[in-house]
């Protein structure tokens, strides 16, 4: 029994250890408070009014960056903030928007993991009179939610299919083989697909596809696609991975097989330090992307949940967000405007 | 004249017998060779140089988590914390080299693989000395470790680090992909301890009945514990290498590579319940199931239709597996 509790009070030290072991290389903004729900409400002040954000996942960068911004937002409307991550797994965000519901939140907004699995439940939330903002995606059946906050995602994978037209008749005569990651499952991403394929199509009908793989938005899934991709059709010159995750894995396959930079496109939708270092570097793979910041977003559906909560502003129901193109000539000016580092 | 015919006979029964022999105890080459084949007429641009290269290198951090993974399921246990263990040394080797340059890669390593082996140790204690079951014990792991790799990067990537720190990953030697000598030297090693050496025996004797071994005069909860460090040490070396490889210290690095894994073992013939297999083969079903990947890569296969076969592969290897222990018993 004492050599157990010994056994164990070292584990209890491991962990402890580990858990203080902060890295310097982190930035110090987000708030990454992995509060549960449940844990989250005991923190609930007395009397201030309630707003719940259900994250896809926060496994970038990007949705790093709408938490921290979601808690500011909310923070300065002086409302509690609460915060759960589904982690891309839409059984485990039925189970945190329910516990957001049992507890009685003002408003919850959240970026459905799919279409129809919290149907009921935002049914619910609206008959006890708890708004519901989509953020990204949003339900199948729109009848309970009060606002959905978005990205035109089809005009972002236009834009892109468009700039990656141009780079081949710039450069290849209009002709040149082309692969897609992405994740085929992901509604996002289908609609990125559709105005991609549209754009390049209308600009360089000559693009074949070599590839259409499922990079699983995971960056050692996309090296390995890439590097096999590359062995197949080494000619490959446009690829489309759909998220900077998948594409840093892209950029690193080209690398380690030595493709000049200027021989091929990387196009995607991209945010962050990396994005930047990979546009602007010495190796300027990323010719194009397309910034759907997630800060505005957050912002501008924590404010009209603040703006209802506070004084009773009705919501604008479908709330579409621009998007920004950066290509490596505005790349430094424009990610260095918003405090990131030129390399 | 008849002594021609005695030795024809003699030589036919020779071959069948080596047949029967090898394709029991080394199925997987004769599986591997047949995939081999049908990519090379099937996949366009697979039989070169290049791709052969670019297979190995795949396979290699794979086949590494593998030679870990081997030791474990051999001692009738398993490791699904292999995953995490190497995003956990990945991550800290990256760490440290972000803090103090590319200078400090020895001491960077050495923290690496011996958080990997103190995760080995803590699995081993739990399974041996605390008897909880090695499924749950290491589940556990699994979740703890990715929570402490999540917790002491707050999730961000680590980037923008040293040139040199893609050596480890990307580099070559002798025109060979480091990560792949480093998985020969791996798999030279395993096949030692495991076939030569006394330690490697209780491994499998514990693997079979370790009641028998207990018996014996082994000591079970050392040798458990041995075999988890030992996984540990080699989920430790993958994640140096796979965080290299990325160019980057990714939080999220190597999730379900513990299945990729436990499938090149358990296709390598290791048995699952333990006491049976060897290294050589599991290197063997590493280079398969990087193989099978690469090759449907190539030929463009619909995603979905990927994880079919490779979940109808996975089925197969384990139905192999009961069907072969049953014929034993």
């Amino acid at each position: 029994m004492r050599k157990s509790l010994v056994v164990l009070s070292v584990l209890l030290v491991f962990g402890m250890l580990f858990s203080a072991c902060q890295t310097e290389a982190v930035p110090e903004e987000p708030a990454m408070e992995e509060a549960a729900p449940e844990e989250a409400m005991e923190e609930v002040e007395d009397g201030k009014k309630q707003v719940a954000l259900g994250m896809y996942f926060r496994r970038d960068e990007w949705w790093q960056d709408l938490e921290k911004t979601a808690k500011d937002t909310a923070e300065a409307n002086g409302l509690e903030f609460l915060v759960a991550d589904a982690d891309g797994d839409s059984a485990t965000q039925l189970q945190q928007i329910e516990t957001f519901v049992s507890q009685g939140v003002d408003a919850i907004v959240y970026a459905p993991v799919d279409v129809s699995a919290t149907t009921d439940i935002v049914a619910e939330a609206h008959e006890m009179g708890i708004k519901v903002v989509c953020i990204e995606l949003c339900l199948e059946d729109l009848t309970n939610v009060d606002a959905w906050v978005q990205f035109d995602q089809v005009k972002a994978g236009y834009d892109l299919g468009v700039m990656a037209g141009e780079f081949l008749n710039e450069n290849y005569g209009g002709e040149g083989k082309v692969a897609i990651l992405w994740e085929p499952g992901n509604l996002v991403h289908q609609m990125r697909y559709e105005g991609w394929k549209k754009g390049l199509l209308e600009t360089a009908p000559n693009a074949v596809y070599v590839a259409e793989q499922n990079g699983e938005s995971n960056r050692d899934v996309s090296m390995a696609i890439a590097e096999n991709v590359l062995t197949a059709n080494p000619d490959t010159v446009i690829w489309y991975p759909m998220v900077e995750e998948m594409a840093f894995g892209v950029i690193a396959a080209l690398d380690g097989a030595g493709v000049d930079p200027a021989s091929v496109a990387v196009y995607t939708e991209g945010w962050g330090q990396e994005t930047l270092d990979n546009m602007a570097g010495d190796k300027p793979y990323l010719k194009g992307a397309i910034i759907t910041p997630s800060t505005i977003l957050a912002e501008a559906s924590v404010q009209a949940v603040a703006d209802y909560l506070n004084e009773g502003k009705e919501f604008t129901f479908e709330m579409n967000l621009g998007t920004d193109v950066v290509t490596t000539e505005n790349a430094v000016e424009y990610f260095t405007a918003l405090g990131y580092t030129a390399p | 004249m008849a002594t021609t015919e005695i030795t024809k006979r003699g030589y036919k029964e020779n071959l069948k017998k080596f047949l029967a022999v090898s394709s029991q105890n080394y199925a997987i080459i004769y599986i591997l060779l047949g995939l081999f084949v049908l990519l090379s007429f099937t996949a366009q641009n697979f039989l070169t140089l290049n791709n052969m290269v670019n297979v190995f290198r795949q396979s290699a951090i794979y086949g590494i988590l593998a030679a870990g993974e081997f030791f474990v399921i051999i001692s009738g246990m398993i490791d699904l914390s292999i995953s995490s263990t190497a995003a956990l040394a990945g991550i800290l080797f990256a760490m440290i080299i972000k803090a103090g340059g590319i200078a400090m890669w020895p001491v960077a390593v050495l923290v690496g693989l011996l958080v990997g082996i103190l995760v080995g140790v803590i699995n081993g204690i739990l399974v041996s000395k605390l008897e909880i079951p090695p499924f749950i014990a290491t589940l556990g792991s699994y979740l703890y470790v990715r929570g402490i790799v999540y917790m002491s990067t707050n999730a961000y990537p680590i980037v923008s680090l040293d040139k040199g720190y893609n050596f480890f990953g990307r580099g070559f030697i002798w025109g060979i992909p480091f990560p792949v000598l480093v998985m020969a030297i791996v798999y030279i090693i395993a096949i030692i301890i495991s076939e030569k050496k006394k330690i490697g025996r209780f491994f499998y004797a514990i693997g079979g009945n370790e009641e028998a071994a207990y018996l014996s005069g082994i000591d079970c909860v050392k040798i458990k514990t041995l075999a988890y460090a030992i996984c540990g040490f080699m989920a430790s070396i993958a994640g140096i290498l796979l965080m290299s490889r990325l160019g980057s210290g990714q939080p999220n690095a190597a999730i379900g590579y513990e299945f990729d894994a436990i499938i090149a073992v358990v296709l390598g013939g290791v048995s699952f319940s333990g006491g049976k297999g060897k290294a050589l083969n599991v290197f063997f079903g590493t280079l398969f199931v990087a193989m099978l990947v690469n090759g449907m890569t190539i030929m463009n296969i619909n995603p979905f239709a990927q994880q079919i076969i490779e979940g109808v592969v996975f089925i197969i290897a384990i139905w192999n597996d009961v069907f072969r222990n049953k014929k034993t018993r």
